[in-house]
């Protein structure tokens, strides 16, 4: 994990970007964005931000200015685009994503992820396998899987919880070990 | 109220937890935009800077017209805002605008921040600022234009005079009539490539200042390697997000163990395009998996005779000994596609699909696709239709189909086109692909042409989805042509396949001269297919044969079986086009075959070609037997294609070759340029291959081939084995 940083910063441009991309990306996929639409808008931002005198403060601190530039710009995109965002409660959204981003993005809750994935029993990191990896939709997997629509609906779902809630234990491991 | 919030966790957790499997699993992780973005700012401080130099320079005698041109603009945009604010009532606003503008200030801007688009086109601004009607009326004819981009074309020596032949060969005739061309002489020179060739003579005897003072830029603007400001440190210019599929090399095979070979035709050239921006642009020698050699091979015309039966190509075939390995022999296989009667193109109905989203805001990118663009739509008749579609912006359709010459209309449409704003998907391909069947040409050209930096958010994301709709339309008539642009997010590996299953050519534009060579000079060639599933078998006499090697054309080896398939998809042969293959051949008699050791390789090679056959069993059908070979010949040539809109081929062609121990000096000129290509994409590569290939040795060949003069795009590959040289020996 990233060491938090709480002195002021004073990075290059590039640096600033490499830091911080990866975060702002997944926190517009999480607001509502398909990749693509993640990608233009984190390249919207850092020229948005670079364009201007910009004060960089601790790590933790330039992360959320650049996240809530970030959801302005795809605010105004959603508006533009007659959509509406993922959530309508953008200060739990926040929330949330604070708890799974941490300092680094969501770096460590994928590297956990990664751990609770190959603990899955076989039956479940195959139906993982069909939507995520060979982007299979939810019709093909019932027909791949033999189950029903609602079935498969709800098979995903079950595994995602016990995926996070792997994770979890494994976060609070972690906490309890670093106090 | 607590438990609806639960919920609402809940299901932002789960959406968390979802998003992390696709990164994790599915592998759609986050991008780099880095240098994406490093080079927009740079390049938008660029644009500020130039504007403030020319906002701070006297005029002179030749900015008088622009400079009117600029005061005239400015009234206007003054008179409208002025109407605009007094009707808003905003007198005290209108005031202080109109001293700002008496001042001396520039027009005001777009607010950038909003929408960061690049408006200026750099490349031609005199063009753009000319009144449309002005545009319409007086279109440049297709001969000025050619003019224009062949003196502004690729790279000219700096000195025309002819490079010193070596005294070998400075007696040779210089087309030897021991050739094996199988049909008749070299066919006269093409009107269209004759004019041209005049004009880069003409081009070629004015001095660089001249072309200079005519605001011709000999090439596309260089990167600047400078820091950009505020501490930004310089960007390096590589690789990025490019993507490019890995090559294994075909390996010798034993003549005796397998004594034929099958492969499908490539016209694509991109590969040669990326190359070139590598060398010349980048100053870098390219990634090796972004080298195909097959692609080097037919950027370039080769002056074969054309068919003279009801067949739609020729097969031109001839051996020599190979350069890079004067024990081995060269054996060229190639074809020449019928060239279209003047005036003689069928209507085409052509859909552009253009990706506009964020990426796109470059100045090599959005700018060269509109003058791309432009140049094809001049090149088109009022019987041509044309629709433009965008994905990403403003996503739908821009241009409804209007004839093509109605240029003002299409020309206005491309130039209202921006790039940025967040990525709205929308079903551009499917809608793309809507536009052309509903205005189908039966008999005609019916073709979307993809025109990308490697975006593919065309409204399906699904690889596979994409690649089988795309297949999909192309048996119902409507091929795919794909159009890379830029550096650094290319998805060459991804464009390739599409244009493959589309039926289409696959293109990277550089500079403006590719766009030129792309959309004028060859666009018969781009846009009419005159056969299709053009498949190329080649059987040896393992009693001249030892072993033989298909140099390129890796990801497009067939089975042998695949070869009367007609089932099996394979490339496509526009008007006028050549193709061109290289095998290697190793006489009986020589002891070392290269590689062949290394068995487990072979065999993997083997395995991973014969691939695609494997993975969609046919009904197991035997192979159909060939006669054995017992005459002195070196090889069987069989051909195999079918019409543009048939589904069944046509009989096989069949054609012999026998090798009379020709040298290579006594090769022909295109036969060694050909083979100094080659040569150089294999050192490149750095190919296990590539024997005692030296750049050198390719400079030398390159030279003596273009002794008596060559077209500048031959010229031009020069400059860029000169490059090489000066990359790989700096000191020197």
């Amino acid at each position: 994990m990233e060491a938090i940083v709480t002195e002021p910063q004073s990075l290059s441009p590039s640096e600033l970007i490499r830091q911080h991309q990866t975060g702002l990306w997944r926190y517009l996929r999480f607001l509502g964005c398909s990749a693509h639409e993640a990608e233009d808008l984190v390249q919207e931002t850092f020229l948005s931000v670079l364009r201007q005198s910009f004060e960089q403060r601790s790590s933790t601190e330039t992360a959320a200015y650049l996240r809530t530039v970030a959801k302005n710009l795809f605010l105004m995109a959603m508006r533009k685009a007659d959509r509406a965002p993922a959530f309508c409660d953008l200060e739990l959204a926040d929330t949330v994503w604070a708890e799974f981003a941490q300092q680094d993005g969501g770096q460590r809750h994928l590297d956990l992820l990664r751990d609770c994935l190959e603990a899955l029993p076989q039956k479940s990191r195959q139906a993982i396998n069909l939507r995520y990896r060979d982007e299979q939709s939810r019709e093909e997997m019932a027909v791949s899987l033999e189950m029903t629509l609602d079935g498969v609906k709800s098979l995903l779902r079950r595994i995602r919880t016990s995926l996070r809630e792997c994770v979890q234990r494994k976060q609070s491991a972690e906490h309890r070990s670093y106090s | 109220m607590s438990e609806e919030k639960d919920e609402m966790r809940k299901e932002m957790e789960d959406r968390l937890t979802s998003q992390s499997l696709e990164e994790v699993v599915g592998e759609h992780g986050p991008p780099d935009v880095t240098e994406r973005v490093l080079n927009l700012s740079r390049s938008q401080e660029e644009i500020s800077q130039k504007e403030e130099v020319v906002m701070n320079t006297p005029p002179n005698a030749s900015r008088v017209y622009g400079m009117r041109i600029a005061l005239a603009a400015v009234v206007l945009l003054a008179l409208g805002s002025g109407i605009w604010l007094m009707s808003a009532n905003n007198a005290e606003q209108f005031t202080q605008i109109s001293g700002e503008l008496a001042d001396g200030k520039a027009a005001p801007a777009p607010n950038k921040a909003e929408a960061p688009e690049f408006a200026v086109d750099e490349v031609n601004v005199s063009e753009e600022v000319r009144p449309l009607e002005e545009s319409a009326a007086a279109e440049p004819s297709a001969d000025k234009q050619r003019e224009r981009f062949a003196r502004s074309g690729p790279t000219l020596r700096k000195n025309g005079a002819a490079a010193p032949l070596p005294s070998a060969t400075a007696s040779r005739p210089r087309e030897s009539n021991k050739r094996r061309a199988l049909t008749k002489e070299a066919a006269p020179l093409r009107q269209l490539g004759a004019g041209r060739d005049a004009a880069v003579d003409a081009a070629r005897a004015l001095p660089s200042k001249e072309l200079e003072t005519k605001g011709i830029q000999p090439q596309a603007p260089r990167q600047q390697e400078a820091p950009i400001g505020g501490g930004f440190q310089a960007v390096d210019e590589g690789q990025g997000n490019e993507e490019y599929m890995p090559i294994n090399e075909n390996p010798f095979v034993l003549a005796n163990d397998e004594s034929t070979s099958t492969f499908s035709i490539d016209v694509d050239t991109a590969s040669y395009a990326i190359t070139r921006r590598y060398l010349m642009q980048n100053n870098m020698i390219p990634p090796a998996d972004a080298v195909r050699v097959e692609e080097m091979i037919n950027y370039f015309k080769y002056d074969y005779a054309g068919p003279q039966d009801e067949h739609p190509f020729a097969a031109n075939m001839e051996v020599a000994s190979c350069p890079w390995n004067p024990k081995h022999r060269l054996v060229r296989v190639a074809l020449k596609g019928r060239e279209l009667e003047e005036n003689k193109r069928p209507p085409a109905n052509l859909v552009f699909l253009l990706d506009v989203s964020g990426s796109m805001n470059s100045h090599n990118k959005l700018p060269y696709l509109k003058q791309a663009f432009r140049m094809l739509t001049d090149q088109l008749t009022e019987n041509d239709m044309v629709s433009i579609v965008v994905y990403a912006g403003n996503s739908g359709l821009v241009l409804p189909s209007t004839p093509g010459d109605q240029r003002y209309k299409i020309h206005g449409a491309l130039d209202k086109l921006r790039a940025g704003g967040s990525t709205n998907g929308g079903q551009g391909i499917e809608l793309a692909y809507k536009v052309a069947l509903e205005n189908f040409v039966e008999g005609g050209i019916n073709r979307v042409i993809l025109a990308t930096d490697g975006d593919f958010n065309v409204g399906i994301s699904n690889r596979k989805q994409l690649e089988n709709l795309i297949s999909e339309k192309a048996k119902s008539g409507v091929f795919l042509s794909v159009l890379g642009f830029g550096s650094g997010n290319l998805k060459d590996n991804r464009m390739e396949t599409l244009a493959d299953k589309g039926n289409g050519n696959y293109a990277y534009i550089d500079t403006v001269q590719e766009a030129f060579k792309v959309f004028v000079d060859e666009i018969n060639g781009t846009l009419v297919t005159i056969a299709k599933d053009v498949k190329i078998q080649v059987q040896f006499n393992p009693a001249q044969v030892k072993a033989y090697r298909l140099v390129g054309y890796e990801n497009r080896v067939l089975a042998n079986r695949d070869f009367n398939d007609d089932t099996k998809d394979a490339g496509e042969i526009g008007a006028g086009h050549t193709v061109t293959a290289f095998y290697e051949v190793i006489p009986p008699g020589e002891l070392e075959v290269p590689g062949l050791k290394d068995q487990q390789n072979q065999e993997a090679q083997t395995a991973e070609n014969q691939q695609s056959s494997e993975n969609n069993p046919m009904p197991e059908e035997p192979e159909e037997q060939r006669p054995e070979i017992t005459d002195d010949r070196l090889l069987t040539l069989r051909l195999k294609y079918k019409q543009p809109d048939a589904e069944k081929s046509e009989d096989a062609l069949e054609f012999k070759l026998v090798d009379e121990g020709e040298s290579f000096d006594y090769a022909s000129n295109d036969f060694r340029f050909a083979a100094a290509v080659a040569n150089f994409g294999l050192i490149l590569r750095n190919s296990r291959y590539k024997g005692q290939a030296s750049l050198d040795a390719v400079l030398e060949i390159t030279k003596d081939t273009l002794a008596n003069g060559g077209d500048a795009y031959r010229q031009e590959f020069e400059s860029m084995v000169q490059r090489a040289k000066e990359i790989k020996n700096p000191q020197r």
